[in-house]
């Protein structure tokens, strides 16, 4: 069970639910059968703006569909995002992507983006997307968008189609000048579930995947990733593959999607709607996602040892298998290895002086409140003491001891969290 | 004063949880990185 948080800390919003390729993996469950696509018109950008900001979310994705399809919307929801302080990136096919949008969404600052590239060939890329010429596009935005400062982010989805192309996708993807190459699996979601399942790759396919994605970053200059969470047992090694695990399911927990209708799912992957952002606010749908915040969805993966710390298996995809089970998930024997938890905690000096990170965000919550910094790279949940100490510090200098007496707090409790604050550079040095 | 687990069942240390809550799906949540250009 976690706790319940005034609202999600990251959104992915869907700005348009239309699409130029048609994916044969695609988890939208809108991109399948004859649904008639919605796209988010100006006032509804508007009022996803106005919510975002109320509750202080500090990241954002915009997704679709593909937001190109709709420059004009998706710039001014790019541009909101910006304005009130949100770290936002874009996931776009690329196909659309010019000089004019990308001039646009650097000045918004706007730097990265996630593109997908099935294929190494023409070939099998727009036999997966069923869209001829979109390898071609996509190639073309990737060298454009690098071409501009973009930092970009290429993912392979991997299917039985293309499982045996990762090595040349990857090359490919290096060859592009690609800050970052990731080979996801793709999942089966629920509307195409059932006709969805051979293609899926198998346990033993994935691990290969990962075994040459760390090949391919030795000889690359990029980062390899999985953009979705992998269970733990399916990682296996998680001393090698530390970067890899810090991926979990946070749907309904920190994170949500909010619909081009409006309707907000916990994620992506998800047709559950909890109500309408445009019509209530962010607030009582978000609150309305408990079963998300119990892991009721989380199969027979709740009788793991690693559990809490794992997460699980992909929820959407374990409501939809027909074992209640992530197709990857295997035993807790397959854990080999725990993560390396790389963060070093400096032990501060009580007597220096210091201050509040300028950009940090004190969101209060019931239990306490959310402390993060305005990248929402780093977050902490702290009890209400901590949390009102921190308001009262905040456009002031101080030092750990003073903050120990006016606080009446042990000294050495208080240097372990301000110790902790300026790991994660919430607080900076004062003078 | 103290930092709170998200989690409530979690028993691994606030530090490790933190690190790694905001990892979510289909995004770029790369916390290794310095994006403070953008």
């Amino acid at each position: 069970m976690y706790k319940t948080l005034c609202g999600p800390i990251a959104v992915q919003v869907e700005v348009t639910e239309m699409c130029n390729d048609t994916c044969r993996h695609c988890y939208n469950f809108f991109r399948h059968d004859n649904y008639v696509c919605k796209t988010m018109s100006e006032g509804e950008v508007s009022i996803v703006i106005s919510e975002l900001q109320k509750y202080q979310v500090v990241r954002g994705v915009i997704t679709g569909g593909e937001p190109l399809i709709v420059p004009d919307i998706f710039l001014k929801l790019a541009e909101g995002m910006a304005s009130i302080g949100m770290r936002t990136t874009v996931n776009t096919n690329l196909i659309l992507f010019n000089k004019a949008i990308g001039t646009e969404l650097l000045k918004i600052g706007t730097g990265t983006i996630m593109t997908s590239l099935i294929g190494d060939t023409p070939e099998l890329h727009d036999f997966v997307t069923q869209n001829p010429g979109s390898w071609k596009g996509t190639v073309n935005g990737i060298e454009l968008a690098k071409s501009m400062g973009f930092r970009v982010l290429v993912n392979m989805v991997l299917t039985k189609w293309n499982i045996h192309r990762v090595r040349e996708v990857g090359n490919l993807v290096g060859s592009l000048g690609a800050n970052t190459f990731g080979a996801t699996r793709a999942c089966a979601p629920g509307p195409i579930a059932k006709d969805f399942h051979k293609n899926l790759i198998s346990i033993e396919e994935l691990r290969e995947s990962l075994k040459i994605l760390y090949e391919l970053k030795e000889k690359w200059d990029y980062k390899v990733d999985i953009f979705e969470h992998y269970p733990w047992c399916a990682l296996g090694d998680l001393e090698k593959y530390s970067y890899l695990a810090r991926r979990k399911c946070t749907a309904g927990i920190t994170s949500c999607t909010i619909g081009a209708d409006g309707e907000l799912r916990p994620c992506g992957h998800s047709s559950m709607r909890y109500g309408n952002v445009f019509s209530e606010g962010l607030s009582k749908p978000w609150m309305k996602m408990n079963d998300w915040r119990k892991q009721i969805y989380s199969g027979s993966c709740i009788k793991c040892s690693f559990f809490n710390r794992c997460t699980g298996g992909c929820p959407t995809e374990i409501q939809n298998s027909l074992d209640k089970k992530d197709h990857h998930c295997t035993s807790e024997e397959d854990v080999i290895s725990l993560p390396i938890n790389k963060e070093e905690i400096i032990s501060l000096d009580p007597d220096c002086i210091y201050k509040l990170n300028e950009k940090i965000i004190l969101r209060k919550e019931e239990f306490g409140g959310t402390i993060g910094t305005r990248n929402g790279e780093k977050l902490l949940f702290v009890d209400k003491k901590f949390f009102e100490t921190l308001l009262n510090l905040k456009d002031q200098k101080f030092s750990i001891r003073q903050v120990s007496v006016e606080s009446a707090e042990d000294l050495d409790q208080v240097i372990q969290l301000f110790s902790i604050l300026f790991s994660k550079k919430m607080i900076t040095e004062g003078r | 004063m103290s930092i709170v687990e998200l989690n409530e069942a979690s028993d691994q240390s606030a530090s490790e949880t933190v690190s790694s809550e905001l990892g979510g799906c289909h995004w770029d949540c790369d916390t290794e990185s310095d994006h403070s250009g953008e």
